[in-house]
């Protein structure tokens, strides 16, 4: 993807992002009445974020310094993620401590 | 100016925690996209770690504008019900240009904050809120961003620094996982469709899985476990 074309997808997906936030700010003032619409969009996040991680999280630590895509470190670093999630750790807590445990897994292997 | 400052300073603890998460959405998008202005216009504009997480994965998955529109559609049509509720929530009197400026900074931590004070919200406490969390997360993906920050970085370090996102990610969904039977069928149904359906070669391209598995996943977990009558707010929750 071309500077200007991924210029242009990130302005087009953030005036579509500020609409899903501005629109219902004029619209309307009272809760969905629809019980699985509001289920729908409770659980629509957590379903889209797992599709999304799972199993990609397992390729995450390739990047251009290894184009084979290593699963050791990355598979280390999913279960810590996982494991410390569990626990209700802080978000940042659990980035930086998979990311750790991932670098510290490779350079072991290395 | 008083509401302003407390609004700012409550948001100092998720001032803190998007530091840190925009610093690595910036790292990750400088990779992928060959640029420190982008990612760093992305979290101007955008100010959704989720939103721009699926930005990232969808574009390094090469899926088409449609795709990239439905996922950012899917990824963000929390903010409709979240929306709704700080809505509700806010001074009668304000004008519809402030209600349009507090819709900017209307991220799942700043509506958690706002949904635990004593309504009604006034603008100077929101925009606080506001200001102090986009300053927070701009910053961060700057600093991440920036070539000299990658130069500083050695290579093994930067390719472990894929795994912060979506180890975020996990941090959001696993929490939400224990407390909610709804999730937990929503979770582990998006997890099984979207292995399954990667292990078939389908040729469906990787952006249309993703959505598949994690509507249809969300859609059965709704038809099984419908919201509570009385319960009107509550959805969302997570970066």
């Amino acid at each position: 993807m071309s500077h200007r074309t991924l210029l242009g997808v990130v302005l087009l997906t953030a005036a579509i992002t500020y609409a899903l936030r501005a629109l219902p700010m004029l619209l309307f003032k009272r809760p969905f009445g629809n019980r699985y619409l509001a289920a729908f969009l409770d659980a629509l996040p957590y379903a889209l974020l797992t599709a999304m991680i799972l199993p990609a999280i397992f390729y995450s630590t390739g990047g251009a310094a290894y184009p084979a895509r290593p699963v050791a470190p990355a598979a280390a670093g999913a279960v810590t993620a996982l494991a410390l999630g569990y626990m209700k750790r802080p978000l940042p807590v659990v980035a930086l401590a998979a990311t750790a445990v991932a670098y510290l897994c490779d350079l072991l292997l290395a | 100016m008083k509401l302003f400052r407390k609004g700012a300073i409550d948001a100092l603890p998720v001032f803190v925690g998007y530091l840190s998460v925009g610093f690595t959405f910036g790292i990750a998008a400088a990779t992928d996209w060959k640029s420190s202005f982008i990612p760093t216009l992305a979290s101007i504009t955008h100010i959704s770690g989720t939103g721009q997480f699926v930005l990232v994965s969808l574009i390094g998955d090469g899926s088409t504008l449609a795709a990239i529109i439905a996922g950012i559609v899917a990824i963000n049509l929390r903010y409709v019900p979240m929306a709704i509720a700080v809505s509700q929530r806010l001074e009668a009197a304000m004008p519809p240009w402030k209600r349009l400026i507090v819709a900017m900074g209307d991220t799942d931590e700043i509506v958690g904050i706002s949904l635990r004070q004593t309504p009604p919200l006034r603008f100077p406490y929101m925009l606080g809120l506001f200001v102090c969390s986009w300053c927070g997360w701009v910053g961060g993906t700057a600093l991440g961003a920036n070539p000299a920050t990658q130069a500083l970085l050695p290579p093994r370090l930067i390719a472990a620094l894929g795994i912060a996102l979506p180890a975020m990610f996990a941090a959001i969904v696993f929490p939400a996982f224990r407390e909610s039977r709804r999730i937990k069928v929503a979770v582990a149904v998006a997890a099984l469709a979207s292995f399954a359906m990667r292990a078939v070669p389908t040729g469906i391209d990787p952006g249309w899985i993703t959505l598949a598995a994690g509507i249809g996943a969300a859609a059965l977990a709704a038809f099984l476990f419908p919201k509570e009558p009385e319960q009107g707010n509550g959805q969302g929750g997570g970066q």
